[in-house]
């Protein structure tokens, strides 16, 4: 089962496509939480879902925004669309019922 | 972010995988942040990453086999010599003739580098990124471990305060101690240091040494014990009586 922070990378990484790599990926979580999210988290947590076949990166081309250095690029893997869907049905699960999840909080 | 603050940053991260070096200060340099945060987000990466390099065993082999236990050993052939050369140098009585004085030394002097040249291959071997740590515990166990000794045994005393002749009661004592417990200032200490560091960050920047390269040190590692075993021998015979001193007598039983 994924941890929580591993499930917002998949989800940032998924909602990017082809544009998510480590600087894009960490403004859509810190957009999603509203909470800073540290460099070390994010090339740590990355390594991991690699590792376990859920992600897969390369590199990107240098951009003269970034001082000519490449980018990490990320694509979720079908296994990691898997995890990432069992991670949410098992959390919708769990919060049947519940006063939080009843009245859905709205996304602005 | 000023330039001398990407400097900075560009120091640090040399820590980390070149690959990923790069990434990471890209990162930093879209997301604009000033230098403060951005110390602490590529700091935070790299005790990551030590950290990480640490739950390996290859690290803790090299930590404990060379630089606590192989250190240790080499350290007091390096004090050997030391003392060797000193006595040498001020031309002090022993039973051995000067050529057999100076072949003992070259002999001794040949067994601390290839030795030290061992022991830095194992070290960038096994330790990977992690070498900045084994190779300094390395460096102060070799260079220190005999002064540590002699403090432990009560023969050099560093404070006190009765008489105010210990080490570190006047600045220039203090001074003293640090340069020689942090540079190789010896004959001794730089034929220890250098082959070791030169060795290291070889093993270090090829990364995978291939099948050469590794039966190198097992090559050193036999040529290092015919050369302590010629310099025993040539120590045993001059106690035994049996080689006259420099000035061509027996030295008396």
């Amino acid at each position: 089962m994924l941890g929580e922070f591993e499930y917002l990378l998949l989800s940032a990484a998924a909602r990017l496509g082809e544009d998510a790599y480590g600087a894009a990926i960490r403004r859509e979580i810190e957009g999603a939480t509203k909470r800073r999210c540290a460099v070390g988290a994010l090339y740590t947590t990355l390594d991991r879902l690699e590792a376990k076949g859920l992600v897969t990166t390369w590199m990107g081309d240098p951009t003269p925004q970034r001082g000519g250095r490449p980018k990490r690029m990320v694509r979720v893997t079908a296994k990691g669309i898997q995890e990432a869907k069992g991670f949410f049905r098992a959390v919708s699960r769990a919060s049947r019922g519940l006063s939080w999840a009843i009245d859905p909080v709205k996304v602005p | 972010m000023m330039r001398s603050g990407w400097l900075f940053l560009s120091v640090l991260a040399r820590a980390l995988e070149p690959a990923e070096r790069d990434v990471v200060l890209g990162d930093l340099a879209e997301s604009g942040e000033g230098v403060g945060p951005a110390t602490r987000h590529l700091l935070g990466l790299i005790v990551r990453r030590q950290v990480g390099l640490w739950l390996a065993w290859r690290p803790w082999l090299a930590l404990l086999g060379v630089s606590c236990l192989a250190a240790v050993s080499l350290s007091r052939i390096v004090y050997r010599l030391n003392v060797d050369l000193h006595k040498h140098a001020a031309g002090y009585a022993t039973s051995l003739t000067a050529g057999q004085e100076v072949a003992f030394l070259v002999l001794l002097a040949g067994a601390v580098t290839v030795w030290s040249w061992t022991c830095g291959f194992v070290l960038g071997a096994l330790s990977g990124r992690a070498v900045w740590l084994t190779w300094s515990v390395f460096y102060f166990v070799v260079l220190d471990s005999a002064f540590v000794r002699f403090v432990l045994m009560g023969n050099i005393v560093l404070r006190n305060p009765r008489t105010h002749e210990a080490v570190l009661d006047s600045l220039q004592g203090t001074l003293r101690l640090l340069m020689v417990t942090t540079l190789p200032l010896s004959l001794a200490g730089l034929l220890f240091a250098f082959p070791a560091l030169a060795e290291t960050a070889t093993v270090v920047k090829w990364r995978q040494p291939g099948n050469r390269q590794a039966a190198l040190p097992r090559h050193s590692v036999f040529q290092q014990g015919k050369l302590i075993r010629h310099a025993d021998r040539l120590r045993r015979r001059s106690r035994n009586g049996r080689l006259p001193a420099r000035d061509g007598r027996f030295p008396p039983r």
